[in-house]
């Protein structure tokens, strides 16, 4: 038995229908044994869907929705230049900057990810302030607006740039010079005049500490950085530059050639292998550097030089979602040896997904290792091989994940956080491994070493689940 | 920094065409905006429709990562439709690709005929029980969005549009890009199907 009401029941429950078809309905309801059961039922349906609660993207949604997307704008990118080589153009445009530095970007990450999507790009503006590479969380704000700042985004006159700690940005006019801002930092580019050969530049540091580099032959032009209490100014020469402003301190030191630094209508000029320190209402001195400082001074010369980062996020559980999908970013300006290597790694990793043969994933890892032996940098050499070890992990060979991390705990843990995040991704084999000893020591040992870190954190959960 | 603050709540105030307008001349802030204004919707929209809460989050990026690429070609007007039309697509590949996995049955029941000790009056009389033990909650959950997953796919957006994210039916015909008629339709049946489920056949 149905009733003719039932197919407005519906509507009534959610207030769908006319006024008048509402009280219709509501005073037939009260007579109708058949349509007052089909509500109460509705409402408990009702209830039950009300049970369901809204759930919250997790954690680390932004982060991976940052990555996703830079990707598939990477992606995006390379098919358009493959458009432009069969069209031919790219031809001419390789010929004339082949005797430059040629800056590459090897995403090989993102051949993990995707299995595609691999390729070079050159850099064609000479007269644009460009981003060469960026770690960590930086911000650029253009006239008080957040503006999405990428690898090859073009930095502009009045842009303030502020680095958090930990991160850094190395910015570039191709063929001038190359900057550093460093973590802490905060910087407005005053002005950025480019005219045929000359070009001049004014850097605000409010803040932080910014690592300088300039071309040879750069000569007749101007590249100053200004603080609230003096200025330094490269002219001329061939030279490097850190500036630095702590507690009203204005350094200036100076690995090769030499900076003039002003300050209140006097100017001094600062030769290689000095600094000087000002600080308000005090005589400025000349000094000898450190071999702290020089060191310190040294990260400039790896201003856009092949630059290794694991793609990780600044969460507790990175390193399980690491091994899980291991993934590395490589940018900057490779010596030639590591740059055809590079893409060596590239074509075989790209062909070892496609295939998933053992033979050619084994050339893979040949070919990394090979760059980690060319490499100069332990930074670069320690971090591809964690992602050699995630490798081996995510081939089902924990026996070598083992024997690489062990390698680079032996190696690099001076490194600290390459330390702590290979100690802890070794705990995480063990333990998948069926060692739980083993595991269940070396998490100990990263919760005593590195109190406070992510990886204590991610080693202190996994303990707990041990237990 | 006052500058700065004072800009962010402009864009907290523009509209969703404004915002549009701005993030296709590449303002970041802008599409981060919309991105803040509709992920959750977006989010709980998908995992209803999918029940998995890690592919629901993968959809959701992609739904967004869509919107981004394809900022160009939206026309002004119905950017809920549009998006939820995005999130719409790519949740039924997804459920196409797990098609094969389950059996879809409109006939075998949910009521709790495996385990006896559970029923669902005990449950809507008492909603303390269901604050009381979240493995409970999560119990009573499973059971409502397996109900749910059995829906045909055009009963099932209907229900979750109206039923649980509380949309009026003019609202939902947008998005759906049907008429207010049809939303009351598909809501009537997807209710008549899950009474079913729950109540068994009585009444028909």
């Amino acid at each position: 038995m149905k009733c003719r009401y039932s197919k407005y029941l519906s509507r009534y429950m959610d207030g769908e229908l006319p006024a008048n078809k509402m009280a219709e309905v509501r005073e037939h309801i009260q007579g109708c044994s058949f349509c007052s059961q089909q509500i109460q039922e509705m409402e408990k349906i009702n209830k039950m869907m009300g049970i369901l609660k809204e759930v919250d993207v997790s954690p680390s949604y932004e982060y991976k929705f940052q990555m996703k997307l830079a990707e598939r704008i990477a992606r995006k990118k390379w098919y358009e230049i493959l458009r432009e080589k069969v069209l031919g153009g790219i031809e001419n445009v390789r010929r004339n900057l082949i005797p430059q530095p040629v800056v590459i970007k090897v995403a090989l990450g993102v051949l993990l990810l995707a299995g595609a999507g691999y390729g070079w790009f050159y850099y064609q503006d000479m007269n644009k302030l460009k981003v060469m590479g960026l770690l960590g969380e930086v911000k650029v704000y253009r006239q008080s607006r957040l503006i999405a700042v990428r690898e090859d985004a073009r930095l502009e006159r009045g842009d303030r740039i502020t680095v958090a700690g930990g991160s850094f940005i190395d910015v570039e006019l191709k063929g001038k010079y190359r900057f550093r801002i460093k973590g802490d930092s905060e910087v407005r580019i005053e002005d950025i005049k480019v005219w045929g050969k000359g070009v001049r530049t004014l850097l605000n540091l409010a803040k932080g500490r910014i690592l300088v580099d300039i071309d040879k032959g750069y000569q007749g032009e101007e590249f100053r950085v200004k603080t609230a209490l003096g200025e330094a100014v490269a002219h001329g020469t061939e030279f490097s530059v850190a500036v630095e402003e702590e507690e009203k301190e204005f350094w200036v030191g100076v690995l090769e050639g030499k900076v003039g630094v002003s300050q209140e209508g006097k100017k001094v000029m600062v030769k290689a292998g000095y600094k000087i320190e000002i600080r308000r209402g005090r005589e400025e001195e000349l000094k000898v550097l450190t071999p702290e400082e020089r060191r310190m001074l040294e990260e400039i010369r790896k201003i856009g030089r092949v630059m290794v980062s694991l793609v990780l996020s600044r969460e507790v559980g990175r390193v399980e979602e690491f091994l899980r999908r291991p993934r590395f970013y490589a940018f900057g300006k490779e010596p030639e040896e590591i740059k055809k290597l590079l893409s060596k790694a590239g074509k075989l990793l790209n062909k070892a997904l496609r295939t998933d043969s053992e033979k050619i994933h084994g050339k893979v890892i040949d070919v990394i290792e090979e760059i980690i032996e060319a490499s100069k940098d332990r930074e670069v050499e320690a971090k591809l091989m964690i992602f050699v070890a995630g490798y081996y992990r995510w081939l089902g060979e924990e026996r070598e994940a083992v024997e690489v991390l062990e390698e680079v705990i032996g190696k690099y843990s001076d490194m600290e956080e390459i330390g702590r995040f290979s100690m802890c991704a070794l705990g995480e084999i063990y333990e998948e491994m069926g060692n739980v000893e083993e595991a269940r020591q070396i998490y100990t040992e990263v919760i005593a070493k590195y109190k406070g870190s992510l990886e204590a954190e991610e080693a202190r959960i996994k303990l707990n689940s041990l237990l | 920094m006052e500058e700065i603050k004072r800009e962010e709540k402009n864009y907290g105030q523009f509209s969703d065409e404004e915002l549009l307008d701005l993030a296709k001349e590449k303002d970041w802030e802008a599409f981060n905006q919309i991105h803040l204004r509709y992920r959750r919707k977006i989010m709980n929209f998908v995992y209803r429709m999918i029940g998995d809460i890690q592919v629901a989050e993968d959809v959701t990026q992609e739904t967004f990562i869509r919107v981004y690429t394809h900022l160009d070609s939206y026309h002004k007007g119905n950017f809920a439709g549009w998006i939820y039309t995005i999130a719409r697509n790519l949740s039924k590949n997804e459920l196409k690709r797990k098609k094969k996995e389950r059996e879809v049955s409109l006939e075998s029941s949910v009521s709790g005929r495996e385990n006896d000790d559970f029923s669902w009056t005990d449950v809507l009389s008492n909603q303390k029980d269901v604050q009381e033990t979240d493995a409970r909650q999560k119990e009573l959950e499973d059971r409502v969005q397996q109900a749910i997953n059995k829906l045909p796919f055009k009963y099932r957006e209907v229900l979750i549009l109206c039923g649980i994210q509380g949309l009026s039916y003019k609202e939902a015909a947008k998005i759906l890009n049907c008429s207010v008629e049809n939303v009351g339709v598909r809501m009537h049946r997807a209710r008549e199907m899950m009474r079913k489920m729950f109540f068994g056949k009585r009444g028909r």
